[in-house]
């Protein structure tokens, strides 16, 4: 079956990566807003870093390409039922699935994300990084829709939980960022002589969440 | 050797330019890449009067900045073992060191990419990414080594000029014994060293493009490649410098228009915008200004991006015709 997957399927299937992506982000947010004091939250920070530079910058990246290649598609599209071929409608050699989601991904998302959006103007439905790279997306198990939209919805309210963990976390330390934020705010305007005082941006004031 | 005509070449380039929008993707890729902005436009102008802007004493005011804090913090800078800070440092060089590679890849894959296109618009086929990316992404590898082997080069000359640089230093030193016989012996050297570097930057760039189409049209290995550009750039000198300085001056020339054009547009309501907040004293603006602001930035930024895309396809077609006129002139000699 090589019937080309449809802009919907594969809008599904890309929310299902960056929600799982969102889902990772916010459990590194909980664990760093966690931190009850400022040295806690120091070695909590150098280690968000270090995970920061070897998971997301690169092992994610890499793990995109492997998992493209070996099974022809990210989690979201498997979860979809949709799989990324070559011209030939096989699985993609790691070549082409370096080029695909790395050089073709950026060059999609250059002018507005307009590659991407070419996917839903393309008789082929394919995106810029599907014509530079000679791929398809194709249907390869029907129902993914739904399965997709399930998927979706159980992973917005795992991501909505996550917030609001963070946000009780970031409460019942409410006071430890007070007092750090108001040391350097003090600190600022004592620094700078006369009227060029600045007020500080009004979304950074912790205010009662 | 015949003459060429600079004038049909631009505006057959003009005509391929407008006509070849898919083209425009390369160049968009290439112009973000390539840092290319400042070479089009005249951003770097309006920057130059930021660092006078910056407070001198700006580093001692920040140490006053964290107090306690601050002690914390230091506290915890040499409590966290050196190790630590080894793998922190080397990830984040070999993020860098990636990103470096990654962009080099991307730029050869888009310049062959775009030399193959422009030749197939040339001669009037159907151009799109499906036909012209296969292209660029069979000749990237010998652009990549090309592009070593032309920094290696850049690179062996660049120790000449400073181990002669370094002769001429000890000889002014000392056999040279008289103030005024030195200044005249350095600002010879230095006159000298000045001309023959700008000298040999233009050769390199002009054998860097033969060399790339000879690569991407001709099938030329790297190597060969590179000797056959220095031929066609002795053999075409005068041509060739012509060439640069009308793409040079074109694109200057757009850029710089284009650049006070969106100045216009987006800069005065911008500085309208902005203007009200520094009336006694400064205050922050509000949200919304902040993202009407911020929008008004980024239009700036893609527009200038834009433009450049269509002056990289613009010049990379007149290179591109150039190089036909020059290589059928030798193989009619």
């Amino acid at each position: 079956m090589n019937e080309k997957a449809s802009p919907g399927l594969r809008i599904i299937a890309a929310l299902i990566d960056q929600l799982l992506l969102g889902t990772l982000c916010l459990l590194l947010l909980i664990f760093l807003a966690s931190a009850s004091d400022v040295i806690q939250l120091l070695d909590r920070l150098a280690l968000t870093v270090m995970l920061v530079i070897f998971v997301f910058s690169l092992g994610i990246p890499f793990y995109s390409i492997f998992i493209t290649s070996k099974f022809g598609g990210t989690v979201g599209k498997l979860i979809t039922g949709i799989e990324v071929v070559d011209g030939q409608y096989k699985r993609v050699s790691l070549t082409r699935a370096f080029f695909r989601n790395y050089v073709g991904y950026i060059v999609s998302s250059l002018l507005f994300w307009l590659g991407f959006i070419w996917i839903a103007i393309d008789p082929d439905r394919r995106g810029w990084h599907d014509m530079l790279a000679d791929t398809f997306v194709v249907v390869k198990k029907r129902g993914g829709e739904i399965i997709g939209v399930l998927a979706v919805i159980t992973l917005l309210g795992i991501n909505l939980l996550l917030v609001v963990a963070t946000i009780q976390q970031f409460r019942s330390h409410k006071s430890l960022y007070q007092e750090i934020f108001s040391e350097i705010v003090g600190e600022i305007q004592n620094s700078i002589p006369g009227d060029s005082v600045p007020s500080p941006l009004p979304f950074m004031i912790p205010r009662d969440i | 050797m015949a003459s060429i005509d600079y004038g049909s070449i631009l505006k057959r380039s003009i005509e391929l330019t407008r006509h070849h929008k898919w083209l425009w993707v390369y160049g968009l890729t290439l112009a973000i890449f390539s840092g290319s902005v400042s070479g089009n436009s005249n951003l770097g102008e309006i920057f130059k009067d930021v660092p006078d802007k910056i407070p001198k004493d700006l580093p001692e005011k920040t140490t006053y900045v964290l107090g306690q804090t601050t002690t914390l913090v230091r506290e915890w800078f040499t409590a966290v073992p050196l190790t630590t800070w080894l793998f922190i440092g080397l990830g984040i060089v070999g993020l860098i060191l990636l990103w470096l590679i990654f962009s080099w890849i991307i730029q050869s894959w888009a310049k062959g990419a775009l030399i193959a296109g422009l030749d197939e618009a040339d001669q009037n086929q159907t151009v799109n990414l499906i036909s012209t990316s296969p292209r660029g992404i069979a000749k990237m590898k010998h652009l990549i080594l090309f592009g070593l082997i032309s920094t290696g080069l850049g690179i062996a000359a660049t120790f000449v000029a400073l181990l002669l640089t370094l002769i001429v230093v000890l000889v002014g030193s000392t056999v040279i014994t008289q103030t005024a016989a030195r200044v005249i012996w350095f600002g010879l050297w230095l006159l000298a060293i000045v001309l023959t570097g700008i000298f040999v930057m233009i050769l390199f760039s002009m054998i860097s493009v033969y060399a790339e189409r000879l690569i991407v049209l001709k099938n030329f290995p790297p190597w060969q490649a590179w000797k056959k550009g220095l031929s066609l750039s002795k053999g075409h000198f005068l041509p060739t410098v012509v060439m640069g300085i009308i793409n040079y001056a074109v694109g200057c020339t757009i850029g710089c228009l284009s650049s006070i054009a969106l100045l216009v547009v987006l800069g005065i309501p911008g500085a309208l915008l902005v203007l009200p907040h520094f009336k006694d004293g400064f205050r922050l603006p509000s949200l919304p200004v902040f993202g009407v602001l911020l929008v008004l930035i980024l239009l700036f930024i893609y527009s200038n991006y834009l433009i450049n895309a269509l002056l990289t396809v613009f010049r990379f077609s007149n290179w591109s015709l150039f190089f036909k006129e020059v290589v059928s002139q030798e193989n009619k000699v």
